[in-house]
């Protein structure tokens, strides 16, 4: 089981964010943006973490990079516990972790040239001289597919796909060994989708990078994920192999997920779809138990027991439902071989 | 959006900087920004060539030609103590140019850091910092300047500092402004997780977009500057006499417009009223000329 493994890179134990949200006058509330989360990530691998908006992904990758500070749980990467640190040592740290943002225009600064924003990590985390980093940046041009004239250009100059290279090369500037991808791909169109993807790959393979993939967009996540964790309202419900979570969904949230997945042929339609009632309830003051229980079809009185855990299903995969232990879900009748589609 | 990739040729063959290419493209669509630039640049030559353009010493008294109308003799006549009045305006633009460039350049070197580190932080200090600054800018600022200079004499330099002083509030509060929106930017996130520390995010990434307004507004308190060193030497308490100023020289003549020697007030206010909206025409264009971003439009 994944979660018993201490030898995998990134190691996330029990990570919970909260926020106070002020309620009156004198008195604030919680909101559970990620709520005890855990999982592993092996060197060089590609973890997805996939969910609807508002569910606390992009919260949990921030808090995994300390950009923003978790409530309390354990982030390791390698040896180091990210969150022991301080904030002195997170930021000479950053060199081995970056990021790569949704919105690729407005994380590049407005008033600096390419080459002045490639340049900065460089002057930060590493002590080549200016001849070096002048070659290092011309070479991380190259390697995400830019011209070296660009160099003097804005970033408004660029279309939304060079500028995510441009965010990519930002992030792979000082050799890091952890990258943080947070929709890198959502904001762009569909040709251009493709083509940053597979830089995406292409980089893991030649650096041996690990990627934590945050997206909404199940396809995405099929064709670059090697595992995948499913959260819902700041809990993860259900991790695996992407094998395992795309064939065998066991968590009625996911096969809802998949489901909701478009089908491009008409004649793999027609198999009935799993659709949950309702609204995502609101994450201030949740209820004990199952988060979904207000709009499972399958829901029964027990789910409002406190948990559930994740129980094991089989090799990596687990999902936090009572059902799964009781193993009398219908999983073919919402069978998912239709969404074996690549997209 | 690919269009603007072209960079502007001038019948050159070498590739002008962005800031050059700017620069020109923003005079060739704002005609207000290069008459307004002209009417700068012409007084900054004047104030470099004085020595050359004056025909007298601007100091010297005369007492045998008081009172002279405009002539081939004194372009702009005479005063009472026999000051040509036309060398004087012209001496008078480098004093009056000193004040309204090094008063705006001060109080944006004190606002804009400030402004910028307290709308970062936020928090106690900027609450105090800007209850302090509430309670400067309730009092009218010329009556300020008044009391200032009355109190600690008159010199160039005080009156620099009194309307550095009144302006920089404005400054702060446009860049703080900014900044509190520019802090949660994704540039800013992003900036945080390359590992910039908080100085090097505040001055490299935040501050240099924050400076819009600061652009706009800098030029109008270069030409406000003008007017208040002029109305503080009008009531007597700006630049000392003998010391040519335009404002000084407006009050010397204001016998003389009911007496008929009109040209002792008229040439110096025309004067301060054209590099004043030199200055104003300027703003409008300034900010154009130093975003990168409005090339496209």
């Amino acid at each position: 089981m994944s979660l018993a493994n201490n030898n995998a890179f990134i190691r996330i134990r029990n990570l919970r964010k909260e926020f106070p949200i002020r309620a009156g006058m004198f008195s604030h509330v919680q909101l559970r943006a990620v709520d005890d989360i855990s999982f592993d990530i092996p060197k060089g691998s590609t973890m997805g973490l996939v969910g609807e908006s508002g569910c606390g992904k992009t919260t949990a990758g921030r808090c995994l990079l300390r950009l923003i500070e978790p409530s309390s749980g354990e982030v390791w990467m390698g040896e180091h516990n990210l969150t022991n640190l301080t904030n002195d040592q997170v930021a000479n740290m950053r060199g081995r972790m970056q990021m790569v943002f949704q919105d690729p225009g407005g994380s590049l600064t407005p008033r600096m040239t390419v080459g002045a924003i490639l340049r900065e990590p460089l002057d930060l985390h590493t002590n080549l001289n200016a001849h070096e980093k002048d070659q290092r940046v011309r070479q991380l041009l190259s390697q995400v597919g830019l011209q070296p004239d660009h160099l003097s250009r804005y970033p408004h100059q660029f279309s939304g796909g060079q500028q995510q290279r441009i965010g990519v090369a930002r992030a792979i500037a000082t050799h890091p060994d952890f990258i943080v991808l947070d929709e890198p791909t959502s904001a762009l169109d569909v040709s251009v989708r493709g083509q940053i993807l597979r830089l995406l790959t292409q980089l893991q393979e030649e650096l041996g990078l690990t990627y934590l993939f945050i997206s909404h967009d199940l396809s995405v996540i099929k064709h670059t994920c090697t595992q995948v964790a499913v959260m819902y309202l700041g809990r993860i419900v259900e991790t695996g192999s992407t094998n395992e979570i795309f064939d065998t969904p066991a968590h009625p949230y996911t096969q809802a997920l998949l489901s909701a997945v478009p089908i491009p042929d008409p004649s793999q339609r027609g198999k009935e779809r799993l659709k949950l009632p309702g609204e995502v309830p609101s994450p201030i003051d949740l209820p004990p138990g199952c988060r979904l229980y207000s709009r499972c079809p399958y829901r029964r009185d027990d789910c409002l027991q406190p948990g559930p855990p994740l129980f094991h299903i089989a090799n990596t995969h687990s999902a936090a439902c009572i059902l799964v232990e009781k193993s009398d879900l219908n999983r073919e009748k919402y069978g998912v071989s239709a969404y074996s589609q690549p997209a | 959006m690919s269009a603007q990739g072209t960079p502007l040729k001038l019948g050159l063959d070498t590739e002008l900087s962005p800031g050059l290419q700017r620069f020109l493209y923003q005079l060739r669509r704002n005609w207000s920004t290069l008459v307004g630039i002209a009417i700068i640049f012409f007084f900054v030559l004047i104030a470099i060539f004085a020595p050359l353009l004056a025909t007298h010493d601007p100091v010297a008294t005369n007492l045998d030609e008081q009172f002279q109308p405009p002539s081939s003799r004194h372009f702009f006549g005479t005063d009472e103590v026999g000051w040509d009045i036309y060398s004087r305006v012209i001496y008078a633009t480098r004093v009056d140019f000193l004040i309204a460039i090094a008063s705006v350049l001060l109080a944006i070197a004190i606002g804009v850091p400030l402004g910028g580190l307290t709308g970062y932080f936020s928090g106690r200090f900027d609450d105090i910092l800007m209850r302090i600054l509430d309670a400067f800018q309730a009092f009218p600022p010329l009556i300020l300047a008044m009391a200032v200079v009355a109190a600690l004499g008159r010199s160039i330099w005080l009156v620099i500092a009194v309307i550095a002083f009144i302006n920089f509030p404005s400054y702060l509060r446009v860049v703080r402004a900014e900044m509190k929106s520019k802090k949660e930017s994704f540039y800013a996130e992003a900036a945080r997780s390359v590992g910039n520390p908080s100085h090097r995010l505040i001055f490299r990434h935040l501050i240099p977009n924050c400076l819009d307004p600061v652009l706009a507004q800098a030029p109008l308190n270069a030409g406000w500057a003008i007017l208040v060193a002029a109305s503080l030497s009008f009531i007597g308490l700006g630049v000392p006499i003998p010391t040519p100023e335009w404002g000084s020289m407006i009050n010397d003549g204001v016998g003389g417009i009911v007496s008929g020697e009109w040209w002792i007030s008229f040439f110096p206010g025309l004067t301060a009223m054209i590099a004043v909206l030199g200055f104003n025409l300027l703003s409008e264009g300034l900010r154009d000329i130093f975003d990168p971003k409005r090339m496209e439009s």
